[in-house]
């Protein structure tokens, strides 16, 4: 395409959506951790991360 | 032809001065030139094709019949303007306490929530027995699950080292077949190489407290008589951060206030000092120094700074913003983003006492407590509301809001303290909140156009 890039392709397709195994990080937004969002997570099980941050 | 039944399935934002659209409902991002964005707010705005047809010959004196091509095969992909994916409100399971150790603070840091430590309450200790009564807690009510979450929080949770310890062996012990996740939240003061090591060698990820620099930091993290804890602390972070070197184990992380919105300067002044991992926060209070409306633009010419310089600096040497990280590929699956974070129903606090609060902050609200470890949850009532206040959708507000599937649903405890409602978002948070996410979305572009480096949480 010559006028508009596509950064990211539908990722929000890219894991199963029936999923729902919630073994990832809970998302505590609170201040006075690190406020981690949704946005900052990944997906356990696609990309498991050793050591979470809070 | 595009549908504009729903407008709010698209978000069109400029970040220094780059252009981007980000598709809602799936999570493409797209980067415009000029005429290409212009065409597509022309279109957002007047709901007209003919009017942005219009618009885009008038200013750039060119036909539109090549953008609308690219415009018509990223909405046949469902690229742009797509619908959402079915989603619905999960059945929440206990995973994840914070361990409240210690109802005591050696600070007195100004802007504290937990009233300098004591939650408002006598100073106290959790002994080891009611830790390891939570973690059995804890094990019987998340049936099911394979990584449960440990965090130590206070006060400050190293006056109650002893019991950190004992509570981490006896989880590992005694339930060998789960995934523990240990975190500690501490200002540093009291750490020494040993209990460095025993946090290390055990897995805990560790979040330390300095708001920057000297000044910026002993503007409000100060001792009980008023000193300023730069000198004394920083020396100790700095040794656990040079020990975990590149690991991701650490993130030293800062509380801004109204008085200190320089945050583009407060993180590469803590990044010149040398840590790899770093996250800044808007302290939360009604009180003066708290965040307001006003400081808003200020805020987004910090973030637009600040991300600039964070991609600039990636080629010198690579460091974490946390709240740049945001992994475009692996990210979390949709029915986890509008499922919330769990807060009192996925998500506990415990007390030193044994007593239940639905997350750290609730801690010491007497109206808000669940229960307790040893007899459970007893306020059923209380906790249903927490169970639906998590559900993204049954928030008004967060329905139409672009950035849902990035921050789903806000916090609970910064909705009930500023707003005396769980339901109802607390603005200020939500429009910093969307500052955030412009600004990592921006990172994660140009870091693809810098090299193969990508940030990932």
């Amino acid at each position: 395409m010559k006028h508009i890039k596509v950064i990211a392709k539908k990722p929000f397709w890219n894991i199963d959506k029936r999923h729902d195994c919630r073994e990832c990080q809970t998302p505590c937004k609170s201040a006075c951790k690190t406020s981690v969002t949704i946005g900052n997570q990944v997906c356990e099980i696609k990309k498991p991360v050793k050591r979470w941050i809070w | 032809m595009i549908d504009l039944s729903d407008k709010t399935s698209v978000h069109l934002f400029t970040f220094n001065g780059e252009r981007f659209a980000l598709d809602v409902n799936s999570g493409s991002l797209l980067n415009f030139d000029k005429p290409s964005f212009y065409f597509l707010s022309e279109f957002l705005n007047s709901g007209s094709i003919d009017l942005a047809r219009q618009g885009i010959k008038e200013k750039f004196n060119i036909d539109t019949e090549e953008i609308e091509k690219e415009f018509e095969t990223l909405i046949e992909q469902g690229i742009l303007f797509s619908k959402p994916i079915p989603y619905f409100e999960s059945n929440l399971t206990l995973k994840s306490i914070c361990l409240n150790v210690a109802h005591s603070c050696n600070f007195a840091c100004t802007y504290c929530f937990a009233k300098k430590g004591s939650y408002g309450d006598s100073e106290s200790l959790m002994t080891p027995e009611n830790a390891k009564a939570a973690i059995d807690f804890l094990v019987k009510n998340s049936e099911g699950k394979g990584a449960l979450e440990v965090d130590f929080f206070g006060g400050e949770p190293l006056l109650a080292f002893n019991t950190v310890k004992k509570t981490i062996k006896y989880a590992k012990i005694s339930y060998p077949d789960k995934k523990w996740r240990f975190t500690i939240t501490t200002n540093g003061s009291l750490l020494t190489p040993d209990k460095e090591q025993f946090l290390y060698e055990n897995d805990v990820s560790i979040v330390l407290s300095l708001d920057g620099n000297k000044e910026t930091n002993d503007r409000f993290r100060v001792l009980k008589n008023g000193q300023g804890t730069f000198d004394f602390v920083f020396p100790k972070i700095n040794e656990v951060a040079i020990h975990r070197k590149k690991s991701e184990g650490y993130y030293v992380r800062g509380t801004y206030t109204k008085e200190t919105l320089e945050i583009s300067k407060t993180a590469m002044d803590l990044r010149n000092m040398g840590f790899k991992f770093i996250s800044l926060e808007p302290v939360v209070t009604k009180d003066k120094i708290g965040i307001t409306k006003e400081d808003l633009p200020k805020l987004k010419m910090e973030y637009e700074k600040l991300a600039k310089e964070y991609v600039e600096s990636q080629k010198e040497e690579k460091w974490k913003f946390f709240h740049f990280n945001l992994d475009l590929e692996a990210g979390p699956c949709v029915q986890k983003r509008v499922n919330g974070c769990g807060a009192g129903v996925e998500y506990i606090a415990v007390s030193p006492n044994g007593d239940i609060f639905p997350c750290h902050q609730f801690d010491g609200i007497k109206e808000t407590k669940l229960g307790d470890i040893f007899t459970g949850i007893t306020n059923k009532k209380l906790q249903g509301k927490f169970r639906r206040a998590n559900y993204l959708f049954n928030k008004e507000e967060c329905k139409d809001c672009w950035a849902r599937f990035y921050c789903s649903g806000g916090c609970l405890a910064n909705n009930y303290n500023m707003n005396e409602d769980i339901l109802k978002p607390y603005q200020i948070g939500c429009e910093i909140q969307k500052m955030r996410i412009e600004a990592a979305l921006y990172v994660q572009y140009k870091s693809m156009k810098l090299s193969p480096f990508r940030t990932s949480a």
